[in-house]
């Protein structure tokens, strides 16, 4: 058997375990399965939502412990990155995060938990990176092609006069894209906060003026440095306990 | 008469004092019981014996229980005198809780114990030992010692002290162990032998028992003292940091001066630190040194009291975490060792809503772990545990024992099966994982005659867009590498465009110079044809003055050709040298000169005169070989 499919078997396995324990009131034990499922390397996306299920189960049941929302937004964040475009969970992380901005409200916080990325970071997350190299790449054959047509006579020669004005312009747009969203794949991961604040920090330990990080907020890492994790949320950027932010898993 | 009056009066003294003992006592307890309803704290303090020598340990046991509503006691203190040493304190919570006719109370508060060793004989008072509660400090009392000459009273071995920390009334039997033979005097350590001393006079030496762990395996971590014979006092240690484990000191820790040959000589070795450690988290971790200072004779250098300062050297324990692979559910990493664990459970049925108490005990080898995993029923609420330690660390392995008591509610009727408390750790030396449990069996909780009354209005399901667990996988296929992190990525992207573009310019440049070489040679070859072809014809027409000069103009464009010289910008005489120079054979040059004479003379000839010879023929051969010379160059 392959290793996808003895993964797939083993996801099958874990989510029907993990099902079982949650019919039986077992929370608990259902998140220990999922956990336990992450913890050994599996990644699965429909085992990743079950974990954010079970969660959102003790959450109901009001057995919640602290940083329960911000792991089950770790959990849907992890499906979507799993699989983007999954509807159940993106429904899912937007009911999560808008308790959060509901309790946060109520403690006379501040009801923001998502916060605008910068218009750099913006752009190049307009598509997957996959798209980006793809487009480049054609890019550059219709501008290699152009570049012989341009010499032909008749209808070939104005293709690649055409040819030569839009494959240069898109190389000139894609290709800085697609490394920009290469180097941001390369040196950060995605992170959700799973502590009920988590407090920015300098690299010696020491507060800064830097807003606190809320429950379930979605945040870059970039760096690690003993105890600490360097993080960019929205245009801010700073160290934080890296026990309170929960590194989403990527394929 | 007046021994019966000294008598009377003896009487009536001891009468007195009596009276006098009755109304302390009931003072005592009348203040006692008040000060208990006013939830004073309840003090317990004593040492497990009064009659020591010098050099043995005393365990001195404060335990203070207090009403939570009254606040809980806390920071205990022991003062220390020159008479004793004292070890640090080892600390543990407590929770009391009674359940009479369902009616739960709790006490809250510490025990604490020392360990003392007398250091010099007579009656000596340990204390006061010290402890905050309410903001104020409360002493509750002294420990009395009445401590004799070392070696005073034979060294009889006896039954071990029970590990039972919990009394008799506790439900699990700790002393399940035979009674131990008396131990053979201890063998000469061969850990103590060196080949050679670290450093002069003296030196510490740090050594663990291994060095690769998994985080939570015990490391043993042992410091020794080596002395050139001598009289010293040790002063002013520093005890080996180690913030990546768990510390726990072991019993015999200090062992006596034994003789030992380094590198040909006599010196006295002792163990002086013996500590458990139990690592925090994988990687490379540091043990830290040890520092003391020696003040004896000869021993000088820059320690308290001029002593002799002395460090062990660091050491490194790689960690890591047990392999992941067959990892049960719920296993806590650190969670190491080998246990056992038994339970109780009472009482047996119950009404609805009412309360159990589950008793656990686990037992074993290794940091005995803080939590277990227990199983979640619907209408079963497990409360904050009560727990207890016992750790024996004289074997030199830590072990012992950790009783949990829970307050369990129950508020659905019927028989309840409990399920199974279980503990997954990873066991060392089997290298495996195992799962230590207790079944707790069916609790019968019988059913109220009328029920809470439902919510009028049940509360709005913030999660409501959340769906139920899939419990089965769909459609997944994990996505490979971006096509960008591939090496041939960016080549294909800027290459291709460049492969084009520098063929062409390659191509062009090719076709440019093959043009221009083809162009030159054609016109030159051209040119000497065609002069010389007029020539032929002015010939004929004896034209003697055009067929010289078209004879010349052949020889022109044959030099400038083959080298480049423009014959007619110099003097006739210099046409000779000035070819040589330009690389032309001295005879062919000589034959250009001639020539260029010859159509001189030919040009000014009268009538159809002729020149000797055939110039013409002669300006064929001489343009011919001018085209070789080119073609070689």
């Amino acid at each position: 058997m392959s290793d996808a499919t003895d993964a797939a078997a083993s996801a099958a396995d874990v989510l029907t375990r993990g099902r079982d324990a949650l019919a039986r009131g077992e929370v608990r034990v259902a998140i220990e399965i999922y956990e336990s499922f992450a913890d050994g390397g599996g990644l699965h996306p429909d085992v990743s939502y079950d974990r954010g299920v079970a969660y959102v189960t003790r959450l109901r049941l009001g057995e919640d412990k602290p940083g329960d929302l911000g792991r089950a937004a770790a959990a849907f964040e992890e499906t979507l990155l799993l699989r983007p475009g999954d509807e159940g969970a993106e429904r899912a992380v937007e009911a999560v995060r808008a308790e959060v901005a509901r309790r946060r409200v109520r403690a006379g916080s501040t009801a923001e938990v998502a916060e605008n990325p910068s218009a750099f970071r913006a752009v190049v997350g307009l598509a997957p990176e996959q798209v980006w190299a793809t487009e480049t790449l054609v890019a550059s054959v219709v501008l290699s092609v152009a570049l012989v047509l341009r010499h032909a006579k008749g209808p070939a020669r104005l293709a690649g006069g055409i040819g030569l004005a839009l494959g240069g312009a898109a190389l000139v747009v894609f290709a800085p894209l697609t490394f920009a969203a290469s180097e941001l794949r390369r040196t950060t991961r995605t992170g959700v906060v799973v502590t009920q604040e988590a407090r920015m920090v300098d690299e010696r330990g020491l507060p800064t003026s830097q807003p606190a990080l809320p429950e379930a907020a979605r945040v870059d890492v970039l760096d690690r440095k003993g105890p600490l994790v360097r993080v960019r949320w929205g245009t801010a950027e700073g160290y934080t306990s890296a026990a309170s932010v929960r590194v989403i898993a990527r394929p | 008469m007046r021994a019966r009056r000294v008598h009377g009066g003896a009487r009536r003294v001891a009468r007195r004092v009596l009276a006098r003992a009755l109304l302390l006592v009931c003072l005592v307890v009348a203040s006692t019981h008040r000060a208990l309803a006013q939830g004073v704290p309840e003090v317990s303090l004593r040492a497990d014996t009064e009659q020591v020598e010098v050099g043995d340990i005393v365990a001195i046991t404060l335990t203070v229980l207090s009403d939570p509503t009254g606040g809980a006691p806390s920071d205990p203190s022991l003062r220390s005198s020159p008479s004793v040493r004292v070890s640090a304190p080892v600390v543990s919570t407590r929770t009391q809780v009674s359940i009479v006719n369902g009616q739960v109370t709790q006490r809250v508060g510490f025990q604490v114990t020392w360990q003392v060793t007398p250091t010099r004989a007579g009656k000596t008072d340990v204390g006061p030992v010290m402890f905050t509660w309410n903001g104020k400090r409360v002493s509750a009392g002294k420990v009395h010692l009445d401590v004799k000459p070392e070696g005073s009273r034979p060294r009889v071995r006896g039954k071990p002290r029970s590990l039972n920390p919990f009394g008799p009334g506790f439900p699990f039997n700790f002393d399940d162990d035979p009674p131990s033979a008396p131990e053979p005097p201890p063998a000469p350590d061969p850990s103590l032998s060196l080949d050679a001393p670290l450093e002069p006079q003296a030196f510490l030496r740090a050594v663990v028992d291994k060095p690769r762990a998994v985080v939570g395996e015990q490391v043993t971590l042992s410091v020794y003292l080596y002395v050139q014979p001598r009289m010293f006092q040790p002063h002013d240690p520093h005890e080996p940091t180690a913030p990546d484990f768990f510390q726990r000191p072991l019993s015999g820790g200090e062992s006596d001066m034994r003789p030992v040959v380094l590198g040909g000589s006599r010196w006295n070795a002792q163990i002086i630190r013996k500590v458990a450690l139990f690592p925090l988290h994988a990687g490379d971790l540091e043990v830290g040194p040890m520092t003391l200072t020696l003040v004896g004779l000869g021993l000088r250098g820059g320690g308290i009291r001029g002593g002799l300062v002395r460090s062990s050297r660091p050491l490194t324990v790689h960690v890591e975490e047990p392999n992941p692979s067959g990892r049960p559910p719920g296993y806590q990493v650190g969670d190491v060792g080998s246990y056992t664990l038994v339970a109780n459970v009472e009482p047996r049925a119950i009404p609805q809503h009412g309360s159990i108490a589950v008793s656990l005990l686990l037992r074993g080898v290794g940091n005995v772990p803080s939590a277990l995993r227990l199983p979640e029923r619907k209408g079963v609420t497990w409360n904050e545990a009560e727990t207890r330690e016992a750790i024996d660390t004289s074997t030199g392995v830590v072990s012992g024992s950790r009783s949990f008591t829970y307050v369990v509610k129950m508020s659905e009727p019927g028989p309840i099966d409990l399920g199974e408390v279980t503990l997954p750790y990873f066991d060392p030396k089997a290298g495996i994982y195992k799962v230590a449990s207790a079944k707790l069996g069916v609790v019968q909780v019988l059913a109220e005659t009328a029920g809470p009354a439902p919510s009028a209005s049940a509360p709005r399901d913030p999660f409501a867009a959340v769906e139920q667990a899939r419990g089965a996988p769909g459609a997944y296929t994990p996505r490979g590498a971006p096509i960008s992190d591939g090496r041939w990525f960016w080549l294909a992207v800027l290459g291709s465009p460049a492969i084009v573009l520098l063929a062409e310019g390659g191509t062009r440049a090719l076709r440019r110079a093959r043009a221009a070489r083809a162009e030159a040679r054609t016109s030159t070859a051209a040119r000497v044809k065609e002069a010389l072809a007029r020539a032929e014809v002015a010939h004929a027409a004896r034209d003697g003055t055009t067929a010289a000069s078209a004879v010349e103009r052949a020889l022109v464009a044959a030099v400038s050709g083959a080298v480049g010289v423009a014959l007619r910008g110099l003097l006739q005489g210099e046409v000779a040298a000035r070819l040589r120079e330009a690389g032309l054979e001295a005879v062919l040059a000589d034959d250009v000169a001639e020539l260029l004479a010859t159509c001189d003379a030919w040009r000014f000839l009268p009538g159809d005169g002729a020149p000797e010879g055939d110039p013409i023929a002669k300006a064929r051969d001489v343009t011919r070989r001018l085209a070789k010379h080119r073609g070689r160059a």
